[in-house]
């Protein structure tokens, strides 16, 4: 298990990043700021509205705005009751249809003058604000982001304890003749039970070929993942690579793991899972206030002459509102930008390093730390499901 | 015609050169995808360009496994975190670096300067009104899809029936629907599954935190999303062991005389009702839309404490409903 980071106070957690996004307006010389992205609204608000798909989610869209040295956001919602009680009367709003020409001159009826940011705009909400200068509402987010306070990483360590938990309960259920989408089944079921604010992401129980040859196409050479799970029937000796996300009060987890299905782990996967292990281990050593992400990557080193993460993504990403967000280690950003990088205290990493050996498929298990004052803290703590560790 | 052809016959009436989408029901709208789903919006970014010269679909995939058998692995761009990386992707692309007209459904000011750079002589317009049109004619595979996923829903919301009981929690009650989703193969919901008290305090959509009580009246919703069609359907029920489904709110049959072609969707909306297209996931319609045989119209009406919703085909007479526990 994983030590709780403080005693969670959601209030103060919303005061605090309110306070966050105002100091990232002044800096950035921002007047206003137009959120229309539903993990940003949620960041900004801390609202909820109904887990969706894409489009629905587009089309009851709350939209919240900020305004410099605001006392808190304005909120536009169709589900009042998914605001904050803190939230007061005046700031909280009927939902404004920004999918629609007539919402978006509503909208921006309502926003002054002065330098304006939006993070992502429907077409019609686009149109009405191409006469003014518009800026990317990330020059505010992702500073104020960047680091968590303790509210927010226990947020995080507690949703991943909620996924952590669900997957326990799936594990056993992985045997041959089961279906991948049981899985998936049991897993929802479980996280809904254990408390979970809401789904993610369609959980991934992916089977993974021996050889990349053996397919799927890969744009890349790379082993692809993830891929949507399909209702197809687990077999004795499948390597099984798992990604899971909830979310618990808008905090994002992710989990990954590597399960065998219906055999004990060989002599390979052992190795598999020991490099893996070595992998995280020689980054986690390196991670403390200071370091550079060029430092982690430098640390992870090399895995049979290959850079042992799949290139597409990442040796490490950040995790808060968003299941992936800054900061990013070992992305195709490239070298100068992982030099640029400097970890500081509140920062959350999600390792996910791949260990690959072609023609005995692999390993990928993530694992969540954020950074402390001389070092790290654990939020993710799956010691018990990492096929391998045991013997 | 594909849908594809139908696509680009709009293209080449309102003089627009490419498409860029972001939104995965207007990616699967002109292609077969099926990408990994996630809740929420996303934003825009540049997942599926159509180029209207080559009548070819590019898609941001790393694989050709979720596209459509056969498709043209050269038409799959890579997944990047590099803005260059992507502008380059793109330009790579037959048909972008001379576009004149480009349509797009959405837009972010980071997106906004890298188009310029794939596309630097476009005029960029919205997307909205051509998916929009295409969305409004009868389709007879938007028909067997979204009946497909109904059965779906239809399987989620009987399961909850069953589990509502007094003392089970909403939250219990939506892990028993993607349960029951899972056991048909589906893991991906139109939305997660909703039981909510219908008092006069509360929405039907975020339930509170505490247990149902015998007796109480609750509005249980289920919507599945199966291979990238979408239905969804809504019923309330009276707290017991069993619980008791209750008749439609009153003024339901009469809403759903009235939906037949020609009517308009401003006219139904007047009524109360939420109306709104229902095929690649929520199709909103304007009020100016007038519904014509062979369409799939999701309809919404709540009156005091009963709350119903369905998936219609309309015809020329009395509607069809398509969704049932």
């Amino acid at each position: 298990m994983t030590e709780p980071v403080c005693a969670l106070d959601l209030a103060r957690l919303r005061r605090d990043r309110v306070a966050k996004l105002d100091d990232a307006m002044e800096a950035a010389g921002v007047d206003t700021v137009v959120l229309c992205a539903q993990q940003n609204v949620s960041y900004a608000t801390g609202t909820r509205v109904p887990a969706a798909d894409h489009v629905r989610a587009s089309w009851w869209r709350a939209v919240a705005v900020l305004e410099l040295g605001a006392p808190w956001p304005h909120l536009y919602t169709d589900f009042p009751e998914g605001a904050p009680d803190d939230l007061p009367d005046e700031f909280l709003h009927r939902a404004i249809e920004v999918e629609t020409a007539a919402g978006a001159r509503e909208l921006t009826d309502k926003i002054g003058g002065g330098r304006l940011a939006i993070d992502d705009a429907p077409f019609p909400l686009w149109d009405a604000l191409r006469p003014r200068e518009v800026v990317d509402a990330s020059a505010v987010l992702a500073p104020a982001k960047l680091t968590k306070t303790p509210d927010e990483l226990e947020c995080i360590r507690q949703a991943q304890a909620v996924n952590e938990q669900a997957m326990r309960a799936v594990r056993p259920l992985a045997v041959p003749g089961a279906r991948a989408t049981d899985l998936s089944g049991a897993f929802l079921q479980a996280i809904a039970e254990l408390g979970a604010t809401a789904n993610t992401v369609d959980p991934v129980f992916q089977v993974m070929p021996r050889s990349v040859a053996d397919g799927p196409y890969s744009v890349t050479g790379e082993p692809v993942f993830p891929i949507p799970t399909r209702a197809s029937e687990l077999g004795a000796g499948d390597v099984m690579w798992i990604d899971s996300g909830i979310n618990l009060h808008g905090y994002a987890s992710d989990f990954g793991a590597t399960w065998i299905v219906g055999r004990e782990v060989d002599d390979v996967e052992r190795d598999q899972f020991a490099r893996w292990r070595a992998i995280v281990d020689r980054a986690l050593h390196r991670v403390m206030p200071g370091a550079t992400a060029a430092d982690l990557v430098e640390a992870a080193g090399l895995d049979h002459g290959r850079r042992p993460w799949l290139s597409y993504f990442y040796l490490a990403h950040g995790i808060g509102t968003d299941s992936a967000e800054m900061p990013f280690v070992g992305t195709d950003l490239g070298d100068a930008f992982d030099a640029a990088l400097t970890l500081q205290p509140g920062m959350v990493l999600v390792f996910e390093p791949v260990v690959w050996d072609d023609g005995r498929a692999g390993h990928r298990s993530e694992e969540i730390v954020a950074v402390s004052a001389d070092g790290y803290v654990r939020l993710s703590a799956r010691a018990e499901l990492d096929e391998g560790a045991a013997s | 015609m594909s849908r594809l052809a139908a696509c680009i016959d709009l293209m080449a009436r309102d003089a627009l050169d490419v498409l860029v989408l972001g939104r995965e029901a207007n990616a699967r709208t002109v292609t077969e995808v099926s990408r990994l789903w996630l809740a929420g919006t996303r934003p825009f970014s540049p997942g599926c360009v159509v180029v209207r010269r080559t009548a070819a679909v590019h898609v941001l995939a790393n694989t050709d496994a979720v596209v459509e058998s056969g498709f043209p692995v050269e038409r799959l761009y890579g997944i990047t975190w590099n803005p260059e990386k992507l502008l380059a992707a793109l330009g790579a692309i037959d048909g972008l670096q001379d576009a004149r007209r480009v349509a797009v459904d959405g837009m972010t000011p980071m997106m906004s300067a890298l188009l310029a750079g794939a596309m630097p002589a476009a005029e960029v317009v919205d997307a909205g009104p051509l998916f929009a049109e295409l969305w409004s004619v009868p389709d007879p595979e938007k028909r067997a899809g979204v009946e497909g996923a109904a059965t779906v829903a239809g399987c989620g919301l009987g399961a909850m029936v069953t589990a509502l009981r007094p003392d089970v929690t909403p939250r219990e009650l939506r892990g028993v629907c993607a349960a029951a989703f899972a056991s048909q193969g589906v893991t991906t919901p139109a939305f997660e599954a909703v039981a909510a008290p219908l008092d006069d305090s509360s929405s039907t959509w975020l339930p509170p935190e505490r247990a149902f009580v015998d007796g109480e009246p609750v509005g249980l919703r289920a919507g599945a999303l199966h291979d990238g069609w979408e239905a969804s359907l809504a019923r309330t029920y009276v707290v017991g062991s069993p619980s008791i489904e209750q008749p439609a709110p009153a003024g339901w049959d009469e809403l759903v005389a009235a939906c037949v072609a020609g009517a308009s969707v401003g006219d139904l909306r007047r009524r109360g009702a939420v109306v709104h297209g229902a095929g690649r996931g929520v199709e909103p319609w304007p009020d100016s839309l007038v519904v014509a045989p062979g369409l799939m119209m999701a309809l919404e009406y709540r009156n005091g404490a009963r709350l119903r919703q369905d998936i219609l085909r309309i015809t020329d007479r009395h509607p069809v409903v398509i969704t049932t526990p």
